[in-house]
């Protein structure tokens, strides 16, 4: 009742000031010595904020020594002296979807020119419409995503200073903060926003290096695909498939060059935040959007083809799976109701043997060719085993069994359990298991909550202080 | 359009709408926190006369209670006043941090100057060229000509086709941008009267001490403190855009001349466009600068990446509506 409380200091990190002084002033026996550390630090920092925050300091600590110093970092990572470091690739970058851009320009004026030709004005408007248009898409497309890249290309390197300006602009706001428990996570936020913003310069220019090694072969000087559209510009005439094959490459590259340079700040994030969810949440985002627009695009090419849908009534995508009836047949695919013109609607009912799909690895249908899925369970408790459990364990392994549907007999815990105290050594496995993994969730728990207590440092803990005593 | 944006910034702006809807929510935060006090007060006091109860800490809690209860209730009778302050330190704190030239007005100005660059007089002019240029009799000829050679020979229907596309997405860009200026300016504001308007309810549930009352709370106060933070940002962005040595859109420099081929048009509008985009991206990280300012998070291109997709999509996805549209009205 009248021990000391060792946990307040952290615990109570919240509003632990004004907090401890009220107990102070109605329990004399609280920590004076933590509450005067507490007091002496607070003081020690608030001198080092005030030092900082003279205009002087503030600038030299925050241009001199920050963004210079990732400056010349990047400067020295780009092996260049000028005065914004990477410029060298960027510029190389800049040229080579220039390229690209006047190459599908010059080319777009060939394939015009090739197209239309003829008396016939049916030929002509047939033409126009299938080719001309088609041509003209693809090129707009084409001129739209290489400004992009080169928008992206830019503004990699220009949002870096930009973030950095503001954060240093506002640093004055959040510089005091540190002083308050409860505000001290906005300055460490200012402090890492400042540090990530003038990293992002360094990691631009490294990215930038490497993007121009691994294009300068493709859509450098001389490069594969420049070469293509040099050639396409040159002909003095052109097949427009031919110019959609080469645009589309140029698509691809720039698209990928766009994505990665859109990516810079998210690996600088991911290089202070040791965590790559950023970066992979882009790629999905990504993925997701590239993938959606190739839906639509396969969407309107069968609503135009007036192709039947996957699994519709007229639609034949092949399915493996199992034949319902027999179980313990060999692990082969087969047809499936649903490719045998059974309606979705229809195989997707619990009831429905469609349910019971299960696609198996090669590997393992080759393994157990006598034994089905559930089976197997029970061939790898009894090694060598290469007949049926259900006919081989004994009475008290029944809880193996199945029924005539399908499903276990007996897959409650309680009948595991009175399994594994008749004796059964496969049921006994099991129960050992089942402890296994609850210890394993149990502990993940625990250490969930103690990680959730420690981000939440401001809320006391219910029930903290009784614990200690 | 300066006048919109100028009134979007000026701290006047919903300034009366936030101080009619807080008449009605401050009295109700007010009652809500001395109703949570109150409960609290009566759990602590119950909890004094259970056996073995440590008198000293529930004293200290009960102090600490009352306490806060009336500093907060201090904060929700000043709240209106504390409100206005909040929607004048934004534009204040802008002109501390850029200099003078950071009033609602003059930020405006500049916005639009920046948007001016590309202006209706150019894309329109550019249409007007294309209306104007002669038009030439669609090729008929075999393809292997000299004049084929030769870009300004362009047959005339394909290049009044692409330069009328090209004058149209470059009318649409600039209006795109414009709004996208506008939405920037607009957007912080209608978040922070927004978070104003809900700040009393916030505050009254702070006495609670409960988990999710504290990250409602802390949610609240991190968007309060962007929006608060916006201003700040997008005058610095604007200043910085405004200083920044942007050439002039190419495209302007052919307007009224019908000589120009179509295909510099074509790369005037490619460059014009690369640019656009340039400054589309940097107004549109406004809010997420503000926003990874407060939470340590820098704001990467992949939104604004995902948008220029989502455009390049768009086409894609309103042939694919109307079919779906065509193939429903067939049924």
């Amino acid at each position: 009742m009248c021990q000391e409380r060792p946990r307040s200091a952290s615990a109570y990190s919240g509003n632990s000031g004004s907090r401890r002084a009220l107990r102070l002033a109605t329990d004399a026996r609280d920590s004076l010595a933590e509450f005067f550390g507490d007091l002496v630090v607070k003081l020690a920092l608030a001198s080092i904020v005030y030092w900082l925050l003279q205009a002087a300091i503030y600038a030299s600590l925050i241009h001199s020594w920050i963004w210079q110093g990732f400056r010349d970092l990047a400067a020295r990572a780009a092996n260049m002296d000028t005065t914004l470091p990477g410029t060298g690739p960027l510029e190389a970058l800049e040229l080579s979807l220039d390229q690209f851009r006047d190459g599908v320009i010059g080319a777009l004026v060939k394939v015009q020119d090739s197209l239309g030709s003829g008396l016939n004005p049916i030929s002509w408007l047939v033409s126009a419409l299938r080719n001309h248009l088609m041509t003209l898409i693809v090129a707009g497309a084409v001129i739209v995503i290489l400004a992009l890249g080169k928008a992206l290309a830019l503004g990699a390197f220009c949002i870096g200073a930009v973030m950095f300006g503001v954060g240093a602009a506002l640093g004055p706001l959040f510089v005091p903060l540190i002083l308050s428990d409860r505000l001290e996570e906005y300055f460490w936020s200012w402090f890492r926003f400042l540090l990530v913003s003038a990293a992002t310069l360094l990691v631009g220019v490294i990215v930038v290096l490497l993007l121009a090694d691994a294009l300068r072969p493709l859509a450098g000087p001389g490069g594969s695909v420049s070469g293509e559209f040099t050639s396409l510009v040159d002909a003095s005439g052109l097949n427009n498939l031919n110019f959609l094959a080469v645009a589309t490459k140029a698509i691809v590259i720039a698209l990928f060059l766009a994505y990665v340079l859109a990516q810079i700040p998210e690996i600088t994030n991911a290089l202070f935040s040791a965590s790559t969810a950023g970066v992979r949440s882009g790629t999905g985002s990504a993925i997701a959007l590239l993938g959606r627009g190739g839906s639509a695009s396969l969407r309107i090419l069968r609503s135009n083809r007036s192709l039947p849908h996957r699994g519709g009534p007229g639609g034949n995508a092949p399915r493996a799976t199992f034949p319902s009836s027999d179980r313990s047949a060999p692990l082969a695919l087969s047809p499936s109701p649903i490719a045998a013109g059974t309606p979705r609607s229809a195989a997707a009912t619990p009831s429905s043997p469609a349910r019971r799909v299960t696609w198996q690895r090669a590997g393992a249908s080759e393994g157990l060719a006598s034994t089905g899925p559930f089976e197997s369970t029970a061939a790898r408790c009894e090694p060598g085993s290469s007949v049926r459990a259900t006919d081989t364990l004994p009475s008290a392994g029944r809880w193996l069994a199945r029924s005539e549907s399908g499903n276990p007999i007996a897959n409650s815990r309680e009948a595991l359990d009175r399994a594994a105290a008749e004796g059964d050594p496969a049921a006994h496995r099991m129960v050992q298991f089942r402890q296994a993994l609850a210890r394993a969730a149990e502990l993940s728990q625990r250490r969930r909550e103690a990680r959730a207590r420690r981000s939440l440092q401001r809320i006391p803990p219910p029930g903290i202080g009784e614990e200690s005593e | 359009m300066i006048d919109v944006l100028a009134a979007l910034v000026s701290p006047e702006f919903g300034l009366a709408a936030l101080t009619s809807f807080l008449v009605y929510l401050t009295p109700a935060s007010q009652a809500l926190l001395v109703a949570i006090a109150g409960l609290r007060i009566a759990w602590i006091a119950s909890a004094c006369s259970i056996p073995g109860a440590e008198l000293t800490n529930l004293i200290s809690e009960l102090g600490w209670l009352i306490v806060r209860t009336l500093l907060l209730l201090w904060l929700l009778a000043q709240w209106v006043w504390l409100s206005t302050m909040a929607l004048e330190e934004g534009p204040r704190l802008a002109a501390t941090i850029v200099g003078t030239a950071a009033s609602p007005e003059q930020l405006a100005t500049k916005m639009v100057a920046i948007a001016a660059r590309f202006s209706d007089t150019t894309v329109f002019g550019t249409l007007d060229w294309v209306a104007g240029v002669d038009a030439q009799t669609p090729f008929v000829s075999a393809p292997q000509t000299e004049e084929f050679a030769n870009h300004a020979n362009w047959p005339a229907p394909s290049a009044h086709l692409l330069t009328a596309l090209v004058a149209i997405l470059s009318a649409v860009l600039t209006q795109a941008v414009a709004a996208a200026g506008a939405m920037m300016i607009a957007l912080p504001k209608f978040l922070l009267l927004l978070c104003l308007g809900v700040g009393p309810l916030a505050i009254a549930t702070t006495v609670t001490d409960s988990r999710r009352a504290r990250a409602f709370v802390e949610g609240w106060a991190e968007t309060t403190a962007s929006a608060v933070l916006a201003l700040p940002v997008m005058a610095i962005l604007v200043v910085f855009i405004s200083n920044a040595p942007l050439p002039d859109p190419s495209i302007a420099s052919g307007v009224g001349d019908p000589s120009r081929p179509a295909v510099d048009v074509v790369i005037a509008f490619a460059n014009d466009l690369a640019l656009l985009l340039l400054v589309g991206q940097l107004l549109f990280m406004v809010l997420p600068i503000a926003c990874g300012l407060v939470r340590g998070r820098p704001p990467s291109a992949s939104s604004f990446f995902a948008l220029a997709l989502a455009v390049c999509w768009l086409p894609l996805r309103s042939i694919r509506t109307l079919l779906s549209h065509r193939a429903g009205a067939a049924r």
